[in-house]
């Protein structure tokens, strides 16, 4: 799975970290079970402190996505928690980008299509690419 | 003879340099390359009427640095024919930074030409933006550590080897020079540069995987493969050092010979330069093999000033792969970089200063005369001061090339020897003597110091011979 990252961003380099890896278990790019590079090694490859690299490894172990332990590094968990809502956090961005495309004047059923297209096509493929 | 040996070595060193550089950084077929003059080979630049602009700055640019070649190789034949070891040197080392600078000239105006190009182009610019394999990342490899391990072992033994002779533990017959360490330094120094060889091999085998497709397994296999590449031509270089390492110990040991040992230095040279010039050539292959699937290009160009030095501050590397030519090089917006990169320009800078200093030794004449009941010799800041009455023999020489001197530590030029040698399997020696002269006068002190001195004139080294008998006697 290739993780892209933008030093200019807005967002955090952690959150893109943490974000894309979320993407990747989603669409089936990371397996569940898959082992991910150690915080060293990630760090070193991105050019960026091994901090950011281990908080957002954290994030994603308090999340639930992935399991780290001292023998194996980090993994990604093989039973990922389905609490079946959306968190408050989520459904904030989600009415901010229902809204820009309200003002954007894209028509209901489009996104409405695109949500679909999205989560059909993480759901349809859910193993390796 | 010594001063033509010394020209054919640095004849060695940079004569091929030139074409290296010409050969790798001027592309014939740039549509092949992953950088063109340090700016990344897009898909846009192999669009119809961009492809024609490109190949028109890359003639121009390689025909100026053909001109460069050739001038540059012809000005290295003529140093060849230079005498005078320091004056020699000095334009050497001169022409070599010059070398350096001068084929670089056509490569960073071509780059700076099609940096103006891309922006024309308008095409989005991704600065800032990196990519990752997560399956790549620190798990690809191309350097076994036994391979470089082996090498410098083999080299240890035979620093060993020369520290238990210099120390007396094992005693040979035919090593005259044994206990002034002399040869415990020289192939010490060697071992300890098959060493930062060895972190070097590591460090290229660490260095960031590159992504460039969305297929893990293309990464793994076209970093594996540079990787790998990388680690060949380090191991070369080891064992070739390990190779030297053994002929100055044959030589030392054996049958001392300086040909045998700048003959030595010469070989190695030449064949630093064909490992050099086969890894470009291999890397070339791995770069036109896998450039069918290069689908991501890291915008990273505004970063490499001229194409040529990395600069990027949001970068915690620091060190990064060079664009041109054989290495790494150091990001000089990390902080350590910038403090390294200081560091070579003192370095560079205190080069030439010290080629000032040695050219001022090698003209200064040296001075021996005697004054208030001393024997005092003086060049320049260093000077011997041996009190008449301490002088328990004076003996007369008539041929400095029958002894056999090894230096320790000091001055060994065409026109002066001076500081300690070992002569004649004597360790600790004080020398003071322009070789020009023949003649010299050994003195043997009753501190139990021996000196071989002269004045530079063989009248006058008489003159001062027979005053120091009349005053010892």
């Amino acid at each position: 799975m290739i993780i892209r990252i933008d030093e200019l961003s807005d967002v955090p380099i952690y959150l893109q970290i943490r974000n894309q890896i979320i993407m990747g278990i989603s669409d089936g790019s990371l397996e569940v079970g898959e082992q991910l590079p150690t915080v060293r090694a990630l760090a070193l490859e991105m050019g960026i402190n091994t901090m950011t690299v281990s908080k957002a490894y954290q994030l994603l172990k308090t999340e639930g996505y992935i399991m780290t332990d001292r023998k194996n590094g980090a993994r990604v968990r093989t039973e990922i928690a389905k609490q079946g809502s959306i968190s408050e956090t989520n459904k904030s961005e989600l009415r901010r980008i229902v809204s820009e495309a309200r003002l954007s004047g894209v028509p209901r059923q489009k996104l409405i299509d695109l949500v679909a297209e999205y989560y059909g096509a993480d759901n349809s493929r859910g193993g390796r690419r | 003879m010594t001063g033509m040996v010394f020209g054919v070595l640095m004849f060695i060193c940079i004569a091929p340099l030139f074409w290296i550089f010409y050969f790798s950084i001027y592309p014939k077929k740039w549509e092949e390359r992953k950088q063109v003059f340090g700016v990344s080979n897009r898909r846009e630049f192999r669009e119809d009427g961009v492809k024609e602009q490109i190949g028109s700055i890359v003639v121009r640019a390689k025909r100026q640095a053909l001109i460069i070649s050739i001038t540059g190789t012809v000005v290295a034949v003529v140093l060849l024919f230079m005498h005078g070891m320091i004056m020699e040197l000095s334009l050497w080392c001169v022409f070599l930074y010059l070398s350096i600078v001068a084929i670089m000239i056509p490569y960073m105006m071509g780059h700076k030409e099609l940096m103006t190009l891309k922006r024309s182009l308008k095409i989005p610019q991704e600065k800032g933006v990196s990519y990752v394999d997560l399956k790549t990342a620190g798990a690809v490899h191309g350097l076994r550590p036994v391979r470089v391990i082996l090498p410098d072992l083999a080299g240890l033994i035979i620093v060993t080897a020369f520290l238990l002779i210099d120390t007396g533990v094992i005693r040979t017959e035919s090593y005259d020079a044994a206990g002034g360490f002399y040869g415990t330094i020289v192939s010490g120094t060697i071992w300890v540069t098959g060493v930062v060889l060895t972190l070097f091999a590591f460090l290229m085998d660490n260095m960031k995987n590159e992504v460039i497709s969305a297929d893990s397994d293309v990464n793994a296999n076209y970093n594996r493969a540079k990787k790998k590449n990388w680690a060949d031509v380090n191991v070369a270089c080891l064992w070739m050092n390990t190779a030297y390492l053994l002929v100055v110990f044959v030589t030392f040991v054996f049958a001392f010979s300086e040909m045998m040992i700048v003959g030595g230095i010469g070989l190695y040279m030449l064949l630093l330069m064909g490992e050099i010039a086969v890894f470009l050539r291999a890397n070339n292959r791995i770069e036109k093999r896998y450039q069918k699937d290069m689908q991501l290009v890291q915008d990273d160009d505004e970063y490499w000033i001229g194409g040529m030095i990395y600069c990027n501050p949001n970068d915690r590397r620091v060190m990064v792969e060079k664009r041109a030519g054989f290495g790494g090089t150091m990001n000089l917006g990390h902080p350590a970089g910038k403090v390294i990169g200081a560091v070579s320009c003192l370095a560079i800078v205190g080069a030439l200063l010290s080629l000032v200093w040695a050219g001022m030794i090698e003209v200064t004449p040296i001075s021996v005369r005697i004054e208030n009941g001393d024997l005092i010799c003086h060049q320049l800041r260093d000077e011997y001061v041996i009190a008449l009455d301490e002088i328990e023999s004076a003996e007369w020489g008539e041929d400095i090339n029958g002894l056999k001197m090894v230096r320790t530590n000091g001055v060994g030029m065409n026109s002066l020897l001076k500081g300690h040698f070992t002569v004649e399997g004597k360790s600790g020696c004080i020398l003071f003597l322009d070789p020009r002269e023949k003649v010299y006068i050994q003195i043997a002190t009753k501190a139990g110091e021996l000196f071989y001195i002269n004045s530079g004139s063989g009248v006058d080294t008489r003159q001062i011979y027979e005053e120091i008998s009349d005053t010892y006697q």
